[in-house]
């Protein structure tokens, strides 16, 4: 094993200068003997892909050495040498006489064609991908959107789970930083997503999937993070919020919560008839009863619990039945099976 | 070699030329037109590279100064660059161009500018939304990293918006539009041989839209079918038929690829024969009637044009016989009528045709011969009797079915009595259906003498090679009958079992005449293994070897 862990430690440092300045001093050996070690790594990727603990193994002492640029987990050691070979193509820093022998060295010939672990097929299959992507994304529609949110969420798990519970802050750093690098609405869409996921792979009876393992730790990071919260509970769409809600009772508690934090900053406006929000930024009416009704038709459990929510605030106000009066009041009017 | 490179050169200036056009515009029209030159266009880099590869840089330089241009529109191309396999071919070309040992600026400037473009043909999909695919990036992940499963999600997303799906809460429009789904067909033509895409061609194939014209365009038809019969792709039985019923062409190309590969010049046993049917999925397809008929019209033809060659009359056979098998196996609450597959036979008769000779015993068999002989020879022969139909056709429908000729043969081996006028009608026009009616009366008078004396040989003391090979063929009657009927006593008499090696060698005395009787016996082995007759199977297998390997 060990033979093996420091080819892997050799080529990840290979990896993380390859987009610097070092490469000056490479020449067509070095170059070679990367993409060897590179082609090397495949197999041990292939051969121990399914082998948990040897995995594990392998995983963690990656993690505990890599920097960002090197072999950042057990899964980069199937893309290294398409990794290498894109960074040295772009770097021009190279060497002038590795950067002329790169490409024969990448691409040799028709001899290669049938080598499936050399770089030629499987760049060229890249390129191959790159291109369908870019052709569906001139299409335009929703379905580029939506592929781009799954592919993130997917990752996102990904990294989640190659972190392990060896450090359970490693999990609330990594998404910290994602929160304040951002876009916050893509960062919340793609937590959504993720979310959401976890969901549909538990009902499917996948519950050892990556992706349903990671929901909690999703779910604790984002009950904790009160700024993050409130961005999301405000920014997903009802229905989706509401299938979450309707699974996780920790969620659903805090949502109701701030839908409650909300209602109160409503104020009736005798002169047009209805509740009208304060400030600009705080929550309209419709979108309010949008999401409770939304919540109400989850589950009856979860209908149960607005329901009481909003009696014992009704009660608070005085117990009004006259519209106008009371939010509470009124809003339980809106709402199924709140008369 | 001069010509080759005069070809190659007027070649490259239409292809620049080509591309040039193609990279100012990149409308509906432009697309249409990139995709329709494609595979051509791959042809070209492939002989490009194979010239360039044996030249240096400057060598290069000096014969096409333009090759830059023209590698680089087309690395900036996509389609061109989704295309099976030009993408390999182009950097090919490109690693040529590279200065090994680059002596000048200029070389040296050369070599990076390749280097740069090899980079962008390995990463041409660049995101538009920069925010968005920094998400990527502060979770320590390249596009190299996700592009498989990225193309995983938007084929699926795809896939989803034309099964009318609702998209995990988004709200978007269920049924794609017609514009939309014609852009789609048109951006997969280059990339249907690639395994992600198939399952958005499958869902692409058997999408059935509201509108009565074809949403899809005839350029992806084209793409799949080539596909799917080079064997780039494999898909569902169900794909296949829908792609057939929607384009035509493309049935027409695949029964065309059938028959080249059952009538090229290397004879195929009959099994073989039956698997490359089967594989081809026209049996199975053609329990469509619509489809059904155009195939049927192809063998018609190609009967015609060999002049009722007999390999073309056994594939018909096989055909038919699949066919009927895969229209048992469908559980169609709709079954269409006999009518609908032959539309040129009567009714009545193709009813009776079409049920399984094997199935009936031997004691029943005489009844549904003559019967079939009388309808046919009414068709045939009386044309006052309301038949529209010409004696090919008729003749047409009744090679469909192949089992009724060989009943009629051994039932006229078998009766000692006389034999009934109706088979031999019938075994008279199966051979010879252009014949007059005074012809046919000839050649049944003559099969009946045939027959006697036969009869009269088997019921003698000892029946031998000689005997047998004195039965020669008498006018008007075919060499092809009397061959079948000899070889039928051969087999199907234990008179004939001790003899037969010798009579057929002596039988067998030209090339044309071995390959008949190899034929023959190859069509009575497949039959016989559709019946499990022992015995006699086993003869005619040792027999098929033999003469087989004199072939």
């Amino acid at each position: 094993m060990e033979p093996l862990v420091q080819h892997m430690e050799c080529f990840s440092e290979v990896l993380a200068v390859s987009c610097g300045a070092q490469v000056r001093s490479w020449d067509a050996t070095t170059v070679r003997r990367a993409l060897q070690w590179a082609r090397y790594l495949l197999h041990v990727y292939r051969r121990f892909g399914g082998r948990g603990r040897a995995r594990e193994a392998l995983e963690r002492r990656l993690q505990s050495r890599s920097g960002p640029l090197g072999l950042r987990s057990f899964a980069a050691l199937e893309f290294g040498d398409a990794r290498l070979a894109l960074r040295l193509l772009r770097n021009r820093a190279l060497a002038p006489v590795a950067a002329h022998a790169l490409p024969s060295l990448l691409f040799p010939g028709p001899a290669a064609d049938s080598e499936d672990d050399a770089p030629q097929s499987r760049l060229v299959l890249l390129a191959r991908r790159g291109s369908a992507l870019h052709l569906l994304l001139r299409l335009g529609g929703d379905a580029p959107r939506v592929a781009l949110l799954r592919t993130h969420a997917e990752l996102l798990c990904a990294r989640l789970h190659e972190l392990g519970g060896a450090d359970p802050t490693a999990a609330h750093k990594l998404l910290d930083t994602l929160w304040t690098r951002g876009p916050h609405e893509h960062v919340l869409s793609v937590l959504g997503e993720a979310l959401l996921r976890g969901l549909d792979l538990e009902l499917a009876g996948a519950a050892d999937c990556v992706g349903a393992k990671e929901t909690p730790k999703l779910l604790q990071w984002l009950l904790e993070s009160p700024e993050v919260l409130v961005a999301f509970c405000r920014q997903l769409p009802a229905l989706r919020l509401a299938s979450l809600a309707g699974c996780h009772p920790a969620l659903s508690r805090a949502y109701l919560d701030l839908l409650t934090a909300w209602a109160t900053q409503l104020h009736y406006d005798l002169q047009k008839g209805f509740w009208s929000p304060t400030q600009p930024e705080d929550m309209p009416w419709e979108e309010l009863c949008l999401r409770l009704h939304s919540l109400c038709q989850a589950s009856p459990l979860l209908q149960e619990e607005v329901l009481e929510r909003l009696r014992g605030r009704r009660a608070l106000d005085g117990d009004f039945e006259v519209p106008g009066m009371s939010i509470w009041t009124d809003l339980l009017l809106a709402l199924p099976g709140g008369a | 070699m001069a010509r080759d490179s005069a070809d190659l050169a007027s070649d490259y200036q239409f292809w620049l030329q080509k591309l040039s056009v193609w990279e100012q515009a990149s409308s509906k029209e432009t697309q249409q037109d990139t995709c329709l030159h494609l595979s051509r266009f791959q042809e070209f880099l492939k002989q490009m590279y194979e010239t360039l590869k044996e030249m240096d840089s400057n060598a290069i330089l000096e014969r096409f100064p333009t090759i830059g241009q023209l590698l680089a529109k087309a690395c900036w191309n996509p389609l061109i660059l989704a295309y099976d396999e030009s993408q390999k071919y182009l950097i090919w070309c490109l690693c040529c161009l590279m200065n090994k040992e680059p002596r000048t600026p200029g070389e040296s400037e050369l070599n990076s500018w390749i280097r740069s473009l090899s980079s962008h043909v390995l990463s041409t999909f660049r995101f538009n939304l920069k925010e968005v695919s920094l998400f990527a990036e502060n979770l320590g992940y390249e596009l190299v990293d996700y592009c498989p499963s990225l193309l995983k999600n938007m084929v699926l997303s795809l896939v989803s918006e034309l099964r009318e799906s609702h998209l995990n809460g988004l709200n978007t429009q269920s049924r794609m539009a017609p514009e939309r789904m014609m852009s789609l067909s048109q951006v997969c033509v280059p990339l249907v041989t690639l395994p992600d895409f198939e399952p958005l061609v499958e869902a692409l194939l058997t999408y059935h839209g509201r509108e009565p014209q074809e949403a899809l365009s005839p350029e992806f038809f084209e793409a799949v079918n080539e596909a799917f019969l080079s064997k780039k792709m494999i898909l569902p039985t169900s794909s296949v038929v829908s792609l057939w019923f929607r384009h035509l062409p493309s049935l027409e190309k695949a029964t065309l690829h059938l028959f080249e590969k059952l009538f090229s010049s290397k004879r195929n046993r009959l099994g073989e024969v039956e698997c490359c049917i089967k594989e081809s999925l026209l049996p199975q397809a053609a329990c469509h009637p619509a489809i059904f008929r155009i195939v049927d019209e192809m063998f018609r033809f190609v009967l015609l044009e060999t002049d009722g060659a007999p390999e073309v009359i056994a594939a018909l056979q096989v055909f038919t016989w699949c066919m009927a098998e895969a229209l048992g196996k469908e559980n169609k609450q709709m079954k269409f009528s006999l009518k609908t597959y032959f539309p040129y036979g009567a009714p009545a008769l193709t009813a009776v045709l079409s049920q399984h000779p094997e199935a009936i015993p031997q004691r029943h068999q005489l009844q549904p011969l003559l019967h079939i002989s009388q309808l046919l020879r009414e068709a045939v022969e009386d044309p006052t009797h309301g038949s529209q139909q010409t004696p090919f056709e008729s003749w047409f429908l009744f090679i469909h079915f192949g089992g009724w000729v060989d009943l009629a043969v051994q039932q006229l081996l078998r009766t000692e009595a006389e034999p009934p006028e109706g088979l031999l009608w019938l075994l008279a026009f199966y051979y010879s259906p252009q014949d007059g009616s005074q012809q046919r009366v000839q050649t049944m008078v003559e099969l009946k003498a045939l027959l006697s004396h036969l009869l009269m040989l088997l019921r003698g003391e000892r029946l031998s090679a000689v005997d047998v090979q004195k039965a020669a063929p008498r006018a008007p009657i075919c060499g092809q009958l009397v061959r079948r009927l000899l070889l039928s006593l051969l087999l199907w008499t234990p008179e004939g079992h001790p003899i037969a090696r010798e009579a057929v060698t002596h039988m067998a005395h030209t090339d044309a005449v071995t390959h008949e009787i190899v034929g023959f016996l190859d069509q009575t082995l497949y039959r016989l293994d559709h019946l499990c007759v022992e015995a006699s199977r086993k003869l005619a297998r040792e027999l098929l070897q033999e003469l087989g390997a004199q072939v």
